[in-house]
């Protein structure tokens, strides 16, 4: 599998890691799926579009990270992918939808002196996820897949059960990929079904 | 508890879509992002934020920071039996545009590579001026090698050095170090691939083995002394290394 080939650099600044175009373009866009998805559907709400929201966050972590590099601890967990992933963007999407009722938006502004602009760009304040009655939706969910027996186990151990990735790969004896096809399924399960309920 | 599980499965989707490259592309190409723009956007908004970016030089200050970089060259690898005019031309060329720095330079395309001349020329007087090197052609030997002789100054260049090089002082020691004992001919042919790259880059058209291939021979027919196996073995290497053009 392709990965951002952030961690076989040796010699030049982590700005010039990351600029690099065989680092950049492949590590902006798993931090935006990351992101894109982590904001989720309550964003459409906003003035600003989700994916240019997903650029903002994107960008401000791998800024972050240029600006203060030894923060990363490779010797802790040498995948510098993660470290931005977790580390930063995580926290930074859940910093933005706990600060939502605000109504104010955080961006990336390269001019700016901080480098972050803070936008009142919210029309309403509702997320869908919010909204939506979370029992009645798992109960939803449940029934939808009822029939797809890969998708009901994995469902049954990862959400009520409460295994962990790892244990439910290994109980379900299939592999991380597999494993990650089923998310996504079950994702487009759940989107749906939020849909309609929304 | 119903709520928390909701939010571990878009936890979960989120790592599963970026769990690489391949999986980030499928997933945006889906949703309709045009990842394309933003990540020349990206580049732009990295680029004028570049915490390393300095204030420009003129064109006199930017000759004498380019003749300190030169002397600690001369200075780290004048004893080394490969290390002549072509070796250290090339080893400032790669000092000076893998570490990004922005001097008043006039690089052409000659047979053994990218070559800034009238540097090279000017060089070797302030280097003489400044009582660092003498540089002249071996007398020992009857080849026209030209050699790097200390002279009594030539420490003087150091304060210079560590002003102006702090902060790369790292990537042009790693630098030197990787090429001290190399071959002239395959630092050459580093050189020539790095330029090839980035004038690559610089028209917008994909960097691909073959047309990195075309450009070295399309540089000068000297350059056919490279054979097509060896040219994409050097180009994976520096792309695998880090030498490799931004």
């Amino acid at each position: 599998m392709e990965r951002p080939e952030i961690n076989t650099f040796s010699i030049t600044s982590d700005y010039e890691k990351i600029t690099s175009p065989k680092v950049f373009p492949g590590l902006l866009k798993v931090l935006m799926a990351y992101a894109h998805k982590l904001v989720g559907n309550g964003t459409l709400r906003l003035e600003k579009s989700r994916e240019d929201l997903a650029y903002d966050f994107a960008m401000e972590a791998i800024k972050r990270h240029i600006e203060n590099p030894t923060k990363f601890d490779p010797k802790r967990n040498p995948d510098l992918v993660k470290y931005l992933k977790y580390n930063i963007l995580r926290r930074l999407v859940s910093n933005f939808k706990e600060s939502k009722g605000q109504s104010h938006e955080i961006a990336y502004d390269p001019d700016g002196p901080t480098g972050i602009k803070v936008m009142k760009t919210f029309v309403e304040e509702i997320d869908v996820h919010d909204a939506i009655d979370a029992k009645q939706t798992i109960h939803d969910i449940q029934c939808s897949i009822i029939d797809d027996k890969p998708l009901l186990e994995l469902f049954e151990l990862r959400y009520l059960k409460e295994y962990s990735r790892a244990e439910t790969i290994t109980e379900l004896g299939i592999t991380s990929n597999e494993y990650n096809n089923r998310i996504r399924r079950l994702d487009t399960v759940f989107r749906h079904i939020v849909k309609i309920k929304s | 508890m119903s709520k928390i599980t909701l939010s571990k499965m878009i936890l979960d989707a989120a790592d599963a879509v970026s769990e690489n490259v391949d999986s980030a592309n499928e997933y945006l190409k889906s949703e309709g992002v045009d990842m394309d723009s933003y990540v020349k956007r990206g580049l732009k908004d990295l680029n004028s934020s570049n915490p390393k970016a300095k204030k420009s030089l003129n064109k006199s200050q930017s000759f004498f920071h380019r003749v300190v970089l030169a002397a600690r060259i001369a200075h780290e690898c004048h004893d080394e039996k490969t290390f002549g005019i072509v070796k250290f031309q090339k080893l400032l060329f790669l000092c000076e545009h893998v570490c990004n720095m922005r001097f008043y330079t006039k690089y052409t395309k000659q047979a053994a590579g990218p070559m800034d001349n009238r540097f090279i020329h000017a060089v070797k007087a302030e280097f003489e001026r400044q009582g660092w090197f003498k540089v002249q052609k071996d007398t020992r030997q009857r080849s026209s090698k030209v050699v790097f002789i200390p002279l009594e100054g030539i420490n003087g260049y150091r304060p210079y050095y560590e002003r102006y090089y702090g902060d790369s002082d790292e990537a042009i020691t790693h630098l030197i170090g990787t090429f001290r004992r190399w071959r002239t001919e395959d630092i050459e042919l580093v050189a020539t691939i790095y330029s090839c790259v980035e004038e690559i880059h610089s028209e917008g058209e994909e960097v691909t083995e073959d047309s990195v291939v075309k450009r070295v021979y399309d540089w000068h027919e000297e350059k056919e002394k490279f054979n097509k196996a060896k040219i994409i073995r050097f180009y994976n290497w520096m792309s695998d290394t880090g030498i490799y053009p931004a």
